[in-house]
């Protein structure tokens, strides 16, 4: 269409255009910078949130917040004496800040009653040991002989002495060189206060909070574990919101397509007023269901319809009534009235053209009333809010309180979440996006 | 009644019965609670041991026209109205300006990109917006002390920046729409006058002034009447954005958070402040439609 590029001739028109496009993608890069920004967030790790520069392209790339929120992942807390961890990568820490050891390829063993919290645990090989299960799915074994673990991080709840660590390679860190509780006999110094070695064994006696990465843990006559599932939450609320949108959608096709066809090909009496009353109603709905929102939720405290998952699509197909009308009214205007009136003729019934004829036709102008009621149900929230108790939240409630409540979750994971959201409606949005425009213009639509 | 009459009736019905009952009743109903002394124990169900429901004629309305904080969410919905609208027609008319100007090359790529915002939930908008004014992690606020402020101002609890915060939203929010009603009406104005204008020896402000200017006033018009309505009922955004802050700024507010969002709803104030404002809301409507005599638009 207007992609042709042609290049002006004259030397100070090509200079006006190439500053006047600049500014162009500059301004467009400074109005699409917060959602773009929003994306980036959602896929760095978890707490990785800069606070004095911002950084546009990130530089780990990670879909752990999505899985996080639509799988979830298993965290383990064992407690045991003997335990022994093999891990790519971890690093010991001295509680009283003497040293920080980093080791690569490592086996550490230990004998020290202590904690550990594993992220992303799975059972490799279990001996004994009592197991119970509760009612989240939370799965605890107390006294076991041996349980094998492997997962994506393990780390101690506190320092753990009498350590015995082999290791391809450690890095030891320290404070200062005098008082160091550490033979660092078979080490070269490196840099100032850091020493490496390589293939060596060495004995911890201090120890310290333990931390390994991608590893497996070994625990022998463990006193208990207990492993539960955190995060995953997403699904359950996606399910319920997906339920509220498609019944929404269900309800607004049963609702308008039988007037939209009687306001598109009937003659009878009221027709206009009745048509140009929903008009109205189209422009200032949003300030008048604000308005009647306190009789709406008396009306419904009454009825007992309150934490009702199902009446939600009800209301919100009936208030987008007028709106689907007009727009699927506009659509049948377009097609020719020759093949109805043929069938009218033939002796059909309405609903039969209305099915036989008028739904086949109009399949485009369907899709679209079924977009915008998809995405009406999809992202109300002031209803949901008020009407639903917590077991009943659908997405847009659990982002919303979740927004009053930012402390319990990073801002990674509720980028993620909040995109999880968006995605549908946007893309929804392209799909139909022709008829948002003639939507726009629907008040100036002639009957 | 003849028979098809009866026919487009039952047709109709069904969706009319459900936007009757779940729309035109509350509201007609919302009327009634404003004349009434309802609030927490007499309403929705009247508990036994509190004040009985009854009529109480146009105190509510008494109330709220001397309640300081009603006053300020009227005064202030009305600052919301001049300054976002200002805002966005000024916006909305440079990008247009800009991304209709012949020499920006790709400018259907631009066009297509730009109304990005519009296809977003405004759930979702908000909360992107609620990342960027944060003032800790917050990228304008980074943004701020790399450019040397040493105390960035806090958007979210001080009302003053944080009502310029959602000036700057509902900017956001709304460009799209300006934008491409102000584009279709800048593209509609032909060629040939311009060029015709130019052969006259008119020059660019002149042009911009007598042929383009009465040409795209009308659809400017209208879309300025449409925007500042979305504007009086200003609801959603601050009540995401932060509902308690901005409580006696937005009358759609106040009245919501009068029935839900107080420790003690009053629900019969609450109704009495949203029929002001939807009243408020039909008389400026009307009075605007009236000015442009935009009716005449509408019907073609």
């Amino acid at each position: 269409m207007k992609l042709k590029i042609e290049l002006p001739k004259r030397k100070d028109e090509l200079l006006k255009s190439f500053a006047l496009t600049l500014l162009a993608l500059f301004v467009v890069g400074i109005l699409l910078f917060p959602v773009y920004y929003m994306a980036m967030l959602s896929i760095k790790p978890s707490g990785a949130l800069a606070t004095t520069e911002i950084d546009l392209i990130p530089d780990k790339v990670t879909l752990s917040n999505y899985k996080d929120l639509l799988i979830g992942h298993t965290e383990g807390l064992i407690k045991t004496t003997d335990f022994e961890i093999n891990a790519k990568d971890g690093t010991i820490k001295d509680s009283l800040n003497r040293y920080e050891i980093e080791l690569h390829e490592v086996t550490i063993v230990g004998s020290y009653s202590s904690r550990f919290t594993l992220i992303d645990a799975q059972v490799l090989e279990r001996e004994g040991g009592e197991e119970r299960q509760e009612a989240d799915d939370t799965q605890i074994i107390v006294r076991g002989e041996l349980i094998k673990l492997s997962a994506k991080q393990v780390e101690s709840t506190g320092g753990v002495k009498n350590l015995k660590v082999s290791a391809q390679r450690i890095i030891v860190k320290v404070s200062s060189p005098d008082e160091v509780p550490l033979d660092l006999s078979g080490f070269t110094k490196i840099d100032e206060n850091t020493y490496e070695a390589q293939n060596v064994e060495m004995e911890i006696k201090e120890g310290g909070i333990i931390s390994a990465e991608e590893a497996t843990f070994t625990a022998t006559d463990f006193a208990f574990i207990r492993l539960a599932k955190v995060g995953g939450e997403v699904p359950d609320y996606m399910k319920r919101s997906l339920l509220i949108a498609t019944l929404t959608v269900i309800l607004t096709l049963i609702f308008v397509i039988p007037s939209a066809y009687a306001f598109s090909r009937l003659k009878f009496f009221g027709r206009e007023h009745v048509l140009y009353f929903y008009l109205m109603f189209t422009q200032v709905s949003g300030g008048l269901g604000i308005a009647g929102l306190v009789a709406l939720y008396g009306m419904l405290v009454k009825l007992h319809l309150t934490n009702n998952i199902f009446v939600l699509p009800v209301i919100y197909a009936a208030g987008a009534v007028p709106f689907n009308t007009w727009l699927l009214k506009s659509y049948l205007d377009s097609i020719p009235p020759d093949f109805d009136e043929a069938a009218l003729v033939d002796g059909a019934g309405y609903l039969q053209i209305i099915r036989h004829v008028l739904i086949p036709m109009s399949l485009p102008g369907l899709a679209t009333v079924a977009i915008f009621a998809f995405i009406g149900g999809w992202t109300e929230l002031i209803l949901a809010n008020l009407l639903l108790n917590q077991e009943n939240y659908p997405l847009t409630v659990w982002l919303y309180t979740m927004l009053a409540n930012l402390r319990s979750i990073s801002w990674n994971q509720f980028a993620a979440a909040a995109l999880i959201f968006a995605l549908p409606v946007f893309i929804m949005f392209l799909l139909a996006q022709n008829y948002v425009r003639s939507g726009l213009t629907l008040g100036g639509l002639k009957e | 009644m003849d028979k098809r009459t009866i026919a487009a009736l039952a047709l109709i019905l069904p969706g009319m019965i459900a936007f009757l009952f779940f729309n035109i009743y509350p509201i007609l109903y919302s009327v009634y609670i404003a004349f009434t002394n309802a609030k927490l124990g007499n309403f929705p169900i009247q508990a036994p041991t509190a004040e009985p429901l009854r009529f109480v004629g146009l105190e509510n309305f008494k109330w709220a026209l001397s309640d300081p904080k009603f006053r300020s969410a009227f005064v202030w919905t009305w600052i919301f109205v001049a300054t976002s609208v200002s805002l966005k027609v000024i916006v909305g008319i440079l990008l247009s300006v800009l991304y209709n100007n012949k020499y920006v090359k790709g400018k259907f790529f631009y066009r297509a990109l730009l109304i990005i915002p519009w296809a977003l939930p405004l759930l979702f908008s908000v909360m992107v917006w609620r990342f960027m004014f944060d003032p800790v992690v917050g990228p304008i606020n980074i943004m701020l002390k790399n450019l040397g402020v040493t105390n960035p101002p806090d958007w979210m609890t001080s009302v003053t920046w944080g009502f310029i915060a959602l000036n700057i939203i509902e900017v956001w929010l709304a460009y799209p729409f300006m934008m491409t009603v102000i584009t279709s009406a800048l593209q509609s104005v032909p060629d040939t006058l311009i060029e015709a204008a130019i052969i006259d020896g008119a020059n660019y402000w002149q042009r911009l002034t007598k042929v383009v200017i009465p040409i795209v006033s009308k659809p400017i018009a209208f879309a300025t009447i449409l925007t500042s309505a979305a504007s009086f009922q200003y609801f959603l955004v601050p009540f995401i954005y932060n509902a308690g802050l901005f409580e006696d700024r937005f009358l759609l507010l106040y009245g919501y958070r009068k029935a839900f969002g107080s420790s003690v709803p009053h629900y019969g104030r609450a109704a009495a402040i949203l029929l002001i404002a939807t009243i408020v809301l039909a008389v400026y409507m009307f009075v605007n439609m009236r000015i442009t005599r935009l009716q005449e638009g509408v019907k073609g």
